[in-house]
């Protein structure tokens, strides 16, 4: 327990909200980030009022000149100048004042209180902060413990996220290659399967690498009394969308190049496709169909298509589009009870599937679920109906810049932007994962309200955020390029304040592993080549053979 | 053979003290030209005066009290200097009827004092107490400036540096280097940090200046 002062306030910073002190940091525990806090009266009792440590300048320092030999250390000179004291530094620390917690308003309130000019700081006590920073209390009903405050030892300050704040506000992972985005997802995956969340979870998973979460099924960890999470996977080839799912901007986006005629034709045909066969039942013959019934040419079906060049073009995308495809189906669809279960984590897989159905899925399975939720809420759908989901569910998008692209149109922004704005009324969270924030819609971007920030170093990417994400400090977005693989800046409405943190180690492997392509290089030269140097040398001999024998072999 | 070279004669401040210099009449031999040498380390004596001030031609003891300093400036004192007039006597003639005339002729040096000696031994720093007009001055031996640059711990030690650089005088920084120089042929185990510190004054003094 720290409880030494560890600095002495200097004055009133630049703004309102800072103040400076100065300090010998000989152990050198004044961080960047750190939390310190001062005494102040505020209403009638002493309150801490606790800041983050935001800058750090030297206002003493060994002259240049004393340093000009590596293998004389600077303190020898001095010593020899008569200089003998081991208080060599001294430090102007700039502190943020967050204020003293409120646990009526759930928040840090700032006192304005400044401290006194010589009043002693102190550094925030592990305990003070495990209770302070977090929403959540690790283990505990709607937490999410994600890893440990980075300015501490590991494990001395860990911090749980509300999970009631980024299921229904929204969350954000946004990080470079390889700083760990998929790995914290995971984390945080596990933390929603565990038996104090049961969370009802799907996961867009273009790249097939959350397999490995399966491995929740059989740990002992994650069950409690009755309760085993699930994890479910649908791989590329379990996909179904049902064809008459679709709505009109789903088949113009999937049907590419249309001419304004076709746009017409096909706004006709489907409408007269739903009237004619009913909404969400007819097939993608009778869409065809109906093509042929709107068009201009002859109504006979061989006649149509030859004759009228927009209606066989239409038909041709069609049946490129849809019926080449084994995802978009005439009677069968992913349903949403078979999808969404409190305690049930599944996992769509979209490796190996064009982007533009990508899109189009994730489209349609939004679209499903956000209405299924509304009409649910409203009553329009009664227990034992398929539809019927009486329970609030969290839909995590791996890539989301392709799913919501920045200066593009996608058919799943429109969707995402309206359940980013609309599903916290209906129990619809979304939770966004993408290495290119620059690529990704700022409007999406700035309705996540929890954002966990990894590593960033593309300019671009840093200006968007810093744009979009209004609760990280600039003095955090400092951070962003110096941060190392693993450690993420939280902020927004699951925690207290923005925080830097180091990612909890996963309880299941993490799948998102690199290829290591010089070992893959050197195992072919080791048993491929090998074997292949074989088969060549079997085949020589045949051929050999066959010319003694002087046969022809078939 | 005596070590002394001459008598305080008066004082521009605490530290800086004016040395005149034994002249013809005072000794029969002259303090050599080295003895008092820009940069020569000498001893100033305090009260009580040593019994052997009275020209016994004994050094003091060695740990008589004395002030350590520096000879960091020279001057030559000759009140014929500019008297061009008439004379009724030449040079020759004055060397016989009036030879205190000529006496009036002197050499003197500045000293910087930069530390002290008692009977704990040498001790860097401001001195506490003064020197009196009439102490003398002798030059110290090579294990004496070395022991002067020893702290208690047996470390090299240049705690007077400081204080002379603020000094401001164009000659400390000159009278620094020679210093440290000398040194480091005194502390050869020592030269890489005399070295920093030479390095240091050098720039500031040689490399700053002219740029």
């Amino acid at each position: 327990m720290l409880s030494s002062a560890i600095g002495t306030v200097k004055g009133p910073g630049e703004t309102l909200h800072e103040y400076n002190f100065i300090a010998p940091d000989p152990d050198r525990q004044l961080k960047h980030g750190e939390f310190v806090y001062y005494t102040a009266p505020v209403d009638g009792s002493e309150r801490r009022i606790l800041g983050r440590i935001t800058d750090r300048a030297a206002v003493k320092l060994f002259p240049d000149t004393f340093l000009a030999d590596p293998s004389v250390p600077p303190h020898t000179v001095a010593a020899m100048l008569g200089y003998e004291s081991n208080a060599t530094e001294l430090f102007e620390i700039t502190v943020t004042v967050l204020g003293y917690y409120d646990e009526c308003l759930y928040d840090f309130t700032n006192p304005r209180v400044p401290p006194q000019g010589g009043a002693p700081v102190f550094i925030a006590e592990d305990d003070m902060l495990t209770d302070l920073l977090s929403r959540g209390r690790q283990g505990e009903l709607g937490s999410a413990y994600i890893g440990d405050l980075l300015s501490r030892d590991p494990g001395a300050v860990p911090v749980a996220l509300e999970v009631r704040g980024f299921t229904s506000t929204h969350l954000a992972i946004i990080a470079s290659t390889g700083s760990g985005k998929s790995y914290l997802a995971g984390v945080l995956l596990e933390e929603l399967m565990m038996p104090y969340n049961r969370a009802s979870v799907l996961v867009i998973d273009p790249h097939g690498e959350y397999d490995t979460l399966q491995q929740v099924q059989n740990m002992e960890s994650f069950r409690d009394l009755g309760y085993s999470p699930k994890v479910r996977i649908f791989r590329p080839q379990d996909l179904r969308v049902r064809i008459s799912s679709l709505t009109l901007p789903d088949l113009r986006y999937l049907l590419t190049n249309l001419s304004e005629k076709m746009h017409y034709q096909l706004g006709r045909a489907y409408r007269y496709a739903q009237r004619t066969w009913g909404e969400d039942k007819y097939t993608l013959e009778q869409l065809l169909r109906a093509v042929r019934e709107v068009g201009d040419g002859a109504q006979s079906e061989d006649e149509a298509a030859d004759d009228d060049p927009t209606t066989g073009a239409l038909i041709w995308r069609l049946g490129a589009a849809l019926g080449g495809s084994g995802i978009f189906h005439d009677f069968e669809n992913l349903e949403l009870d078979e999808l969404f279960q409190p305690g049930m984590c599944t996992l769509v897989q979209l490796n190996e599937v064009e982007p533009r159905q990508q899109q189009v899925i994730v489209a349609a399975l939004l679209r499903r679920v956000y209405q299924a939720r509304i009409d649910t809420e409203r009553g329009k759908i009664q227990r034992g109906e398929r539809n019927h989901v009486p329970f609030p569910v969290f839909c995590l998008l791996e890539e989301a810049h392709n799913f919501a692209p920045a200066n593009a149109d996608a058919v799943s922004s429109d969707q995402l932007k309206i359940i980013l704005s609309e599903g916290r009324k209906f129990g619809v969270g979304v939770g966004l994962i993408s290495q290119r924030p620059g690529r990704l819609d700022s409007d999406v971007l700035s309705q996540c309200m929890t954002q966990c920030i990894m590593r960033i170093t593309n300019p671009i990417d840093q200006n968007r955020i810093a744009e979009s994400v209004e609760s990280v400090g600039r003095d955090m977005l400092k951070e962003l390029p110096a941060l190392s693989k693993g450690q993420v800046i939280v902020s927004g409405a699951s925690v207290n304040t923005p925080l830097m943190l180091r990612v909890r180690t996963r309880r299941t492997e993490h799948g998102g592993e690199d290829i290591n392509a010089p070992a893959q290089w050197r195992h072919w030269f080791e048993n491929e080549q090998p074997a292949q140097a074989a088969e060549n040398a079997l085949f020589a001999e045949k051929e050999l053979e066959r010319d003694e024998d002087g046969m022809l072999w078939a | 053979m005596t070590d002394q070279i001459g008598v305080i004669v008066n004082s521009n401040s605490h530290i800086d003290y004016v040395c005149q210099l034994h002249g013809p009449l005072e000794r029969e031999q002259r303090p050599p030209p080295d003895a008092y040498a820009f940069g020569s380390f000498v001893a100033i004596s305090l009260p009580p005066f040593p019994a052997t001030f009275q020209d016994t031609g004994q050094s003091p003891t060695a740990y008589a009290p004395c002030l350590i300093g520096v000879v960091y400036n020279s001057m030559l004192v000759n009140p014929n200097f500019s008297n061009l007039g008439p004379r009724l006597s030449s040079q020759y003639e004055q060397t016989v009827f009036s030879p205190d005339l000529l006496d009036e002729t002197a050499t003197l040096v500045g000293v910087l004092a930069l530390g002290w000696q008692d009977s704990a031994g040498p001790q860097q720093g401001t001195p506490r107490l003064a020197a009196e007009v009439g102490a003398t001055v002798r030059r110290l031996t090579g294990e004496e400036v070395k022991q002067f640059h020893r702290d208690a711990r047996g470390q090299l030690s240049l705690r007077y540096a400081a204080a002379i650089l603020a000094l401001n005088n164009s000659l400390v920084p000159a009278l620094l280097l020679d210093i440290i120089d000398r040194l480091g042929t005194f502390f050869p185990q020592e030269q890489a940090i005399l070295q920093v510190m030479r390095d240091n004054v050098a720039w500031k003094s040689i490399v700053q200046p002219a740029g």
